[in-house]
């Protein structure tokens, strides 16, 4: 039931700031305030979002050679950075983590 | 003197280069929503509604983790916030249009559509045209979106468990984030965000997500004060 919420909201809430300058304060302009935070976002909240995920190996903290997801992900981070492809970006982690469970195989 | 039909076909003719990029995200997202747990059909139902994969994406990795409903929601629509910046910058140009048109095509406001029709809009004299351009563009990009994200879901659903799928996860949050690190303000601001998010993983709720993002935006903020 409270997935069911959450889309409506998630549905609600894009739709909003869609619309927003469009039809619902067309004389308004974005508040400086936010205008300067809004290039922030995307970022802060993707990262904030990744970096656990990499950092942390059974949901304990590992920052060590050894965690394959780190590797991984760091060799993704320098592809995509370099060349801001969203397919390679994909396919390096994906294969660079595949080649470590492959060989390096931990307990 | 350009006719609502040659306007809307040459907005979808504008939009069909971008698909090259398009098709392969929608097919990677598909596949990642599947990853979550999450139902097929309310990915799919999901998807329509919010028509963004990066917070549909985000949504359902917080909610997958147990993320409580506010959370979920303040990440997701954290990352839509950029359509307000299209928003401003379309409103001008769609202020004399009915309301219908307003929601049809304020609905269909994606990064690509707007990519592909605002120079159009922009320089065209007679905007009760060229929205017709803007529904073209926006149009060709919800339904190749919609159908790729459907046909990763059908995929993804049917690939062994055991190839880490769930991979794929971060590093379309990673593919997605590179590029709007374009300075050393904004690269700053996401790496404290990620070294908070992992000191505050603990803390019920996934709030600490929250403290993460919104310490990352703020001295990313006062970084660029000082520049100044």
């Amino acid at each position: 039931m409270k997935i069911w919420w959450i889309m409506i909201g998630l549905g609600l809430g894009t739709f909003i700031i869609r619309v927003s300058f469009i039809a619902l304060f067309e004389k308004w302009e974005i508040p400086t305030l936010l205008q300067r935070a809004l290039r922030f976002i995307p970022a802060s909240v993707l990262f904030a979002l990744v970096i656990p995920q990499l950092l942390t190996y059974n949901n304990a903290l590992d920052i060590s050679p050894s965690n394959p997801r780190l590797i991984a992900g760091m060799l993704a981070g320098l592809v995509s950075w370099r060349t801001k492809n969203v397919m390679l970006t994909i396919l390096s982690g994906m294969l660079m983590l595949w080649l470590l469970q492959a060989f390096c195989a931990s307990p | 003197m350009p006719t609502n039909c040659s306007e809307f076909s040459s907005g979808v003719k504008s939009l069909l280069p971008i698909l090259v990029g398009v098709i392969p995200f929608g097919l990677i997202s598909g596949i990642a929503v599947i990853q979550t747990n999450i139902p097929a059909t309310h990915g799919m139902v999901m998807s329509i509604l919010i028509f963004s994969g990066a917070a549909l994406i985000v949504a359902l990795q917080l909610i997958n983790a147990g993320a409580p409903a506010l959370v979920v929601l303040f990440s997701a629509l954290a990352v839509n916030l950029r359509f307000m910046i299209y928003s401003a910058s379309l409103a001008p140009h769609f202020k004399r249009l009915s309301a219908g048109w307003k929601t049809l095509l304020a609905y269909l406001l994606s990064d690509q559509a707007y990519a592909a029709s605002i120079l159009h809009i922009s320089e065209s004299a007679s905007p009760e045209h060229s929205c017709w351009h803007f529904l073209g563009s926006g149009l060709t990009m919800w339904t190749a979106w919609q159908i790729s994200v459907g046909i990763g879901m059908f995929v993804g659903a049917s690939l062994p468990a055991n190839w880490s799928l769930e991979f794929t996860i971060p590093l379309t949050f990673l593919s997605l984030a590179t590029p709007a690190m374009k300075d050393r303000p904004t690269t700053i601001a996401a790496f404290i965000a990620g070294a908070i998010a992992v000191l505050a993983r603990g803390i019920p709720f996934k709030t600490g997500m929250v403290i993460a993002v919104l310490v990352g935006i703020g001295i990313g903020m006062l970084i660029e004060e000082w520049k100044r």
